[in-house]
């Protein structure tokens, strides 16, 4: 489980001002959550300190009873996290895109049986076999946005965070992307967390979290969370489409 | 006006590797549309509207600008000043320290007066929803994912172009913000400009554009209106597009048993229906 306990942070660049302000909750393996909030309210933020990216002022957060900070756990943690970031190019790091999937295993230290059958599942599953051979930055944008999400599940995270993963993406390529994830939560009971300014996307999540000005505002299951449309208006999200129908055909009866 | 002859892009020359990004397009757009580009991921979009400022040159074929060949260094100058394009990555156009001053950039090399780039920095920072003047202080790097959209718009906004090109411009912007953005599609459009969009959000295509153009494995397979792509099932099929939500979620509906009309392809037209339903029902009442 990972606990995150009151926690407070700021950039050492922008000290006035408090990006996470005292937030808690806690996420557990096989739980899928969504985080929501409006630009600049603090998701990245507070994913980025889950990973021991950003320092804290106040609280705790701890994974799998590993206490995550700047120097400590960091590889009890890593291997249990996989983080994809909002912008592809900053997690690129090899020069095609096979030894782009094999580098997180070899970090692992995955044997190499393991590590060739692995990336060959990833290049399948992904869509990526064209590609194989092809350095990361001359493919599009939602190409690299793909293989940025292979190159996580290759590595079999125990909780994968995903900053908005299929923003780039066409619908062909989200649904199927979304239905990868679906199937991986049946198959490995992998904690997922999906940041996303899409409503109709969480609308299958366990629970939402719902960030607002750097504090945790609402969190429970999506039909509870998305009744507050008013209040959610106010904090810059919107509600799913399939809502808004159904609030339009209340009192609308059909002819016969 | 654009105009594509036989354009095809290789970027071979650049990367050593055979890759063709574009295959043999035609197409015109007259001043003052207002066109919508869809594909699915790696068709082409990004190339295409490249081809359009001059950034990327063309293997085969031609680009004009105003009936202007972009083939003289002095053409591709005249195109940069004329075309404003906000990249898909929008760290990969900001290179100042602050904000006042990366917006201050375009309309600084066109020679504005220091109180018109000011006015033009100022508004700009509004209609992207920035209403606090500290921001300009502030670091284009340091900031979330979708501030950092934004203000790559107001940097482009702030030039005035008479062409205005936007690549996935909503993408990981909240509701707000890309209301903001929708608006400055339609206001640029109002004030005359040629405006283009790249989106793979299908709501947006239905509400805002004329025209889309729809690429597939770098082939142009759909120029038209968006209402006729939405009917044609077998061309989203082809091309891993999709009805817009509010269809895909009237049609479950319609599975479900309720008699909806097929004919709805967002919430206003959903609206429109109920409103005149409910009209019908108070003049066979009275
Ligand atoms: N590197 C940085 N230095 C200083 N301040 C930053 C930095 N990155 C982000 N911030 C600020 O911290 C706050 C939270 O940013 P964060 O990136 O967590 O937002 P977000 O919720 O992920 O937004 P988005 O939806 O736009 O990605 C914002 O006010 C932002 O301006
Ligand atoms: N700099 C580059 N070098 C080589 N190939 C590239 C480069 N940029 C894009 N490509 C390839 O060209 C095709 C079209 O890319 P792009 O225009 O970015 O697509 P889109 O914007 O529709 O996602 C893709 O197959 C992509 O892999
Ligand atoms: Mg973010
Ligand atoms: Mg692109």
């Amino acid at each position: 489980m990972i606990k995150v306990n009151n926690v407070t942070a700021a950039y050492p660049g922008n000290v006035s001002n408090f990006s996470l302000k005292g937030i808690s909750f806690d996420f557990k393996p096989g739980e899928r959550l969504a985080l929501m909030g409006c630009n600049g309210s603090g998701k990245t933020t507070l994913i980025h300190a889950i990973l021991g990216l950003m320092p804290l002022k106040l609280g705790t957060i701890t994974v799998d009873d590993y206490k995550v900070g700047p120097h400590e756990n960091l590889f009890e943690v890593r291997r249990r996290v996989g983080l994809m970031f909002q912008n592809p190019d900053n997690q690129m790091v090899a020069t095609t895109v096979e030894r782009e999937l094999a580098f997180g295993l070899e970090n692992l230290a995955v044997p190499p049986e393991e590590m060739f059958y692995r990336v060959n599942a990833a290049l399948d599953r992904f869509n990526l076999r064209a590609y194989a051979t092809k350095e990361p930055h001359l493919l599009s944008g939602g190409e690299r946005q793909r293989l940025a999400l292979a190159a996580i599940w290759v590595m079999h995270p125990r909780y994968l965070i995903l900053d908005e993963p299929t923003s780039l993406l066409d619908p062909g390529n989200k649904r199927e992307v979304l239905r990868l994830l679906d199937e991986e939560m049946g198959g490995r009971s992998m904690g997922i967390m999906l940041i996303t300014q899409l409503p109709d996307e969480v609308v299958d999540c366990d629970r939402v979290l719902i960030l607002h000005d750097g504090k945790l505002v609402f969190d429970g299951p999506p039909d509870i969370v998305f009744k507050n449309r008013q209040q959610l208006v106010d904090f810059g999200i919107d509600i799913p489409t399939k809502m808004k129908i159904e609030q339009m055909l209340d009192g609308y009866s059909d002819p016969f | 006006m654009i105009r594509f002859k036989n354009v095809t892009f290789d970027y071979t020359a650049l990367s050593g590797r055979d890759q063709r990004a574009l295959d043999n397009i035609s197409f015109s757009i007259r001043p003052n549309e207002l066109v919508a580009i869809a594909g699915s991921a790696g068709s082409g979009k990004t190339t295409l509207v490249q081809l359009i400022n001059g950034l990327l040159r063309p293997s085969l074929g031609t680009v004009e600008l105003d009936s202007e060949m972009l083939d003289t260094s002095q053409a591709l100058e005249k195109a940069l000043r004329k075309v404003g394009l906000v990249f898909q990555f929008p760290e990969s156009q900001f290179f100042e320290d602050t904000i006042g001053k990366e917006i201050a950039f375009g309309p600084g090399n066109r020679g504005w007066s220091d109180a018109k780039i000011r006015k033009s920095v100022d508004l700009s920072l509004k209609r992207v929803g920035f209403n606090k003047s500290d921001i300009k202080d502030r670091s284009p790097f340091q900031l979330s994912g979708g501030e950092k959209r934004r203000i790559a718009i107001a940097s482009t906004l702030a030039m005035q172009t008479d062409i205005l090109i936007l690549d996935e411009p909503t993408v990981g912007l909240d509701r707000r913000s890309a209301t903001a953005v929708e608006e400055i599609i339609v206001n640029e459009h109002a004030r005359g400009a040629l405006v283009i969009f790249v989106t793979h959000d299908m709501d947006l295509i239905v509400r805002l554009a004329r025209r889309v153009l729809v690429l597939n494995a770098g082939n142009l397979v759909f120029d038209g209106v968006p209402r006729q792509l939405f009917n044609d099932a077998q061309m989203l099929d082809d091309t891993g597009l999709e009805v817009p939500p509010t269809m895909q979620i009237l049609e479950s509906l319609r599975l479900g048993g309720r008699k909806l009309p097929a004919n709805c392809f967002c919430l206003d037209d959903l609206a429109c229906f109920l409103d005149q339903r409910s009209n019908e029902e108070i003049i066979t009442r009275e």
